[in-house]
């Protein structure tokens, strides 16, 4: 084989394993907005899912026996009523940033993953474990 | 007065490395060998200070003084010993400083064995890139991580702590800083592939001088990450050790590239060929090391916007800068010099599995750090957040892990240059049957999944592959047989096959359930009990921790807990396992009762052979410390067709540095292929 054919080979199989690569990160990429972004961006989510983060409004959190609601808010305000399902952790207190991954249903975001958003330095050394919290 | 000392300290190693960096570079200009050897000296100095300030750093957080602000954020007085003194590994500035007296004694013992050859311009190159990376790391303390920066205003009488997940296990005493030996032992052989282009003496000498480095590096890495996912198992409650999180990724892709390079640096030794992949890897294996560190120590994970926030995001990527552009530079330069003497005969051959290897690792690593990188480049670029899910990991990954594994087993089969399938037949037999009997078990024991399966009847062909090289080898040379880089290198095998399968077989068949007990109450998942007997609560000085007594299976009472930390917002789960050779039960306590008598929320995992991960783990380390003691071979620079046991009379090859008593270019001292006939290059 000639130095040229290998090399149209190569690329050949470069730009096909590129593409198969590109695709898969398109698949499992999951976007991150805030409540407001969120509420802004409404109409163009429609049911997608994505992760969704704002602080706990304090007594909104309502137990229920399979799942649990409560009420997230933006920076700016922003409201967004969630419906957990499954079980939140102990590490899920009123007045902490939350991410949910979930999608909106009617008017609420229906999530089934709650990750708790670490505040201190470890968040950084350790992002996504730490915040993960396996969800039900 | 523990930062005037500990600055101080800082600053005189920064010094001793920039004046080491001048009189070495100085003396390989003007050519004066006792300017070489001053030059390394330094480096002991370098050691001093380093040592020093850590003294330093430990007594400040020992004898609580809050004065220092990394004291005053890290620590607090009730903090145990234990975790006082790991304390100096537990943020970025202590962090840098381990990774300063790390690479301080790295140098150290690089200048102890070349004490004898510190005239020599290989080691003076190596001796000034070694010093120039202390004086990265040492300037980075002097400025934007200082550890020894002082509290401004008023000094607190206590200070916060160590972060809860910090103080929870005794694994984080040792995982952070076997993982930096590890990282930072890339160093040396780095040190030395830019020497050898520097000096342009590129034969397979400096490989040679570098070798057990690598290996040591590479083991001490490999045990860094096995503990990493040990910790994150003992500690983290989600019953997972991996989630291909960057920090996670940050540690592997160094692993991936120095793996790939520990395989086809044996054919540039047999056969002098590869020559600039070997480079490429050794300078990419460094700079991942460098990549990972810009990546989990400066918050460029919550926002690329962050990194900027503090001085260290851009210093350490100007260093990373600065190292690619070096190495490649360096390897375009010498490009005329790095051509091979010949070229693979035959695919089905060693060098051609070796080949394969690497483009295997190469594709791996290029999969993960995409997949790691992929939500910078994308809010960089368009300004949106994302996250790269697991499932482009698994999917990625997948193929290329279970292609590994088979090569793993052909791999050891094949002879250098051209295998007859005659030959492979009769020598991958056993192996073969292996495979076959294994597999056969697996299905008729009820295991389903094509992925786990083929997982299993792979890996127990690549361990019949290794058990086979190693009994041959034992038989003919007794327990020396399993000495060696090639045995040793089975034994590792084995390692990697026993990690392999019981990673597959606990994300496959693992099964996971929350239940809601009341005292007394039980619960039934994948055939294991679960009896919730009642919770405590227990108050020691650092922390309040709820603990729930759970029986498993009737028998013992394992105790998972909850611990309530006075500085910070969020319980920390403490999960109880029962560990046992066939699988795990693990428990979590998702939620502590409001009153005695209310439910609990208990996370259970059941998951088999999580414990051979662990031991797995650790065999990879024996078998790597294994091949690192010399067995019986021959010297790699010999002729292939050099008799065995005349390895220790053989006059030293021409090409070590040092010992060379004439200096003829470069192509024609190459002993490797000066012994062979000349090959046509192409084909």
């Amino acid at each position: 084989m000639g130095r040229r054919r290998k090399l149209v080979a190569g690329l050949v199989i470069a730009a096909a394993l590129g593409f198969l690569l590109l695709r898969a990160v398109g698949d499992a990429t999951v976007y991150f907005k805030t409540a407001d972004e969120a509420v802004a961006e409404r109409a163009e989510l429609g049911s997608h899912r994505f992760r969704i983060e704002g602080l706990v409004v304090p007594g909104s959190v309502r137990d229920g026996d399979s799942e649990v609601d409560f009420t997230i808010r933006g920076q700016q305000g922003a409201i967004v009523n969630v419906v957990h399902k499954g079980d939140v952790p102990e590490l899920f207190q009123p007045d902490i940033p939350v991410v949910m991954e979930g999608r909106f249903v009617g008017q609420n975001f229906e999530s089934d993953r709650i990750l708790v958003k670490h505040t201190n330095e470890y968040k950084a050394e350790n992002p996504d474990r730490v915040e993960e919290y396996p969800g039900a | 007065m523990n930062a005037l000392a500990g600055q101080s300290a800082v600053l005189f190693g920064f010094l001793a490395a920039v004046f080491g960096v001048g009189t070495t570079a100085a003396g390989l200009v003007r050519k004066r060998p006792d300017l070489l050897r001053r030059g390394l000296a330094h480096v002991w100095v370098v050691l001093g200070a380093a040592v020093v300030a850590v003294v330093v750093m430990e007594r400040a957080l020992i004898g609580n003084d809050f004065s220092l602000e990394y004291v005053a954020d890290n620590h607090s007085r009730a903090t145990p010993l234990l975790y006082t003194v790991a304390s100096l590994w537990g943020a970025l500035e202590g962090s840098i400083l381990l990774w300063s007296l790390i690479l301080a004694g790295y140098l150290a013992l690089m200048a102890r064995r070349f004490r004898n050859r510190a005239d020599d311009p290989l080691v003076g190159w190596a001796t000034v890139t070694g010093l120039a990376v202390a004086v990265f790391f040492f300037g980075l303390m002097l400025g934007p991580a200082n550890p020894f920066r002082e509290v401004v205003g008023k000094i607190a009488a206590d200070g916060a702590g160590p972060n809860p997940l910090l103080q929870n296990h005794p694994l984080m005493a040792f995982h952070p800083p076997v993982l930096y030996l590890g990282y930072v032992g890339f160093t040396i052989p780095f040190a030395f592939a830019i020497a050898a282009l520097a000096t342009g003496r590129l034969g397979e000498g400096w490989l040679i001088e570098t070798r057990r480095w690598t290996l040591f590096a590479w083991a001490f890495l490999t045990a860094g990450i096995i503990l990493g996912a040990w910790w994150s198992y003992e500690v983290l409650g989600w019953g997972g050790y991996w989630a291909w999180d960057p920090v996670e990724n940050a540690s592997f892709l160094p692993w991936l590239t120095g793996t790939a390079y520990l395989h086809s640096v044996m054919v540039q030794e047999r056969r002098g060929m590869l020559r600039v992949w070997n480079l490429s890897l050794l300078i990419a294996t460094f700079s991942l090391t460098i990549l990972g560190t810009f990546l989990t120590r400066s918050g460029v994970l919550d926002s690329v916007h962050a990194f900027t926030e503090s001085p260290i995001g851009p210093a350490i990527l100007g260093f990373f800068a600065v190292v690619v552009a070096a190495g490649v530079g360096l390897i375009a330069w010498r490009g005329d010099r790095l051509r091979s003497p010949g070229a693979i005969d035959s695919p089905l051959s060693r060098e051609g599995a070796f080949l394969a290897n690497n483009l295997l690792f190469g594709a791996f690593a290029f999969v993960v750090l995409l997949g790691t990188i992929f939500p910078l480049l994308a809010e960089a670029l368009n300004g949106e957040r994302i996250t790269v899910g697991r499932p482009y990991f698994d999917r990625m990954v997948t193929p290329v892990a279970l292609t590994l594994l088979f090569l793993m087993a052909v791999a050891p089969a094949l002879p250098w240059r051209k295998a007859s399938g005659e030959l492979l037949r009769k020598r991958l037999q056993w192996p073969a049957w292996t495979a076959a009997i294994v597999l056969v078990a697996c299905v008729a024991s009820g295991l389903r999944g094509v992925g786990a399966l083929l997982a299993f009847g792979l890996g127990a062909f690549a361990a019949a592959a290794a058990a086979r090289q190693l009994v041959l080898s034992a038989r003919r040379n007794g327990v020396r047989g399993l000495l060696g880089r090639a045995n040793g290198g089975m034994i590792v095998h084995i390692g990697v096959v026993v990690v392999a399968v019981a990673f597959v077989a606990s994300s496959s068949y693992g099964h996971r359930a929350e239940f809601r007990l009341t005292p007394g109450e039980s619960a039934t998942l994948a055939g294991h009990s679960v009896t919730y007997l009642g919770t405590r609560t227990v108050q020691y000085p650092s922390k309040k921790r709820v603990i729930a007594d759970v029986k498993v299976d009737g028998g013992k009472v394992y105790r998972p807990a909850l611990n309530l930390f006075p500085n910070a917002t969020q319980a920390i789960g403490t999960p109880s396992v029962r560990t046992t050779p066939a699988g795990d039960v693990y428990l979590t306590l998702i939620a502590a009762p409001r009153t005695p008598e209310a439910p609990v929320v208990l996370a259970v995992i059941v998951q088999p052979l999580v414990m051979w991960l662990w031991l797995g783990g650790a065999l990879m380390v024996i078998g790597t410390f294994m091949a690192v003691v010399p067995g019986r071979r021959r010297r790699p620079t010999e002729p292939a067709s050099a008799p065995a046991g005349e390895d220790r009379h053989a006059p030293p090859a021409p090409d070590l540095p040092g010992r060379a008593p004439v200096r003829v270019p470069e192509p024609v001292r190459d002993p490797v292929g000066a012994a062979r006939p000349a090959e046509a290059s192409g084909a």
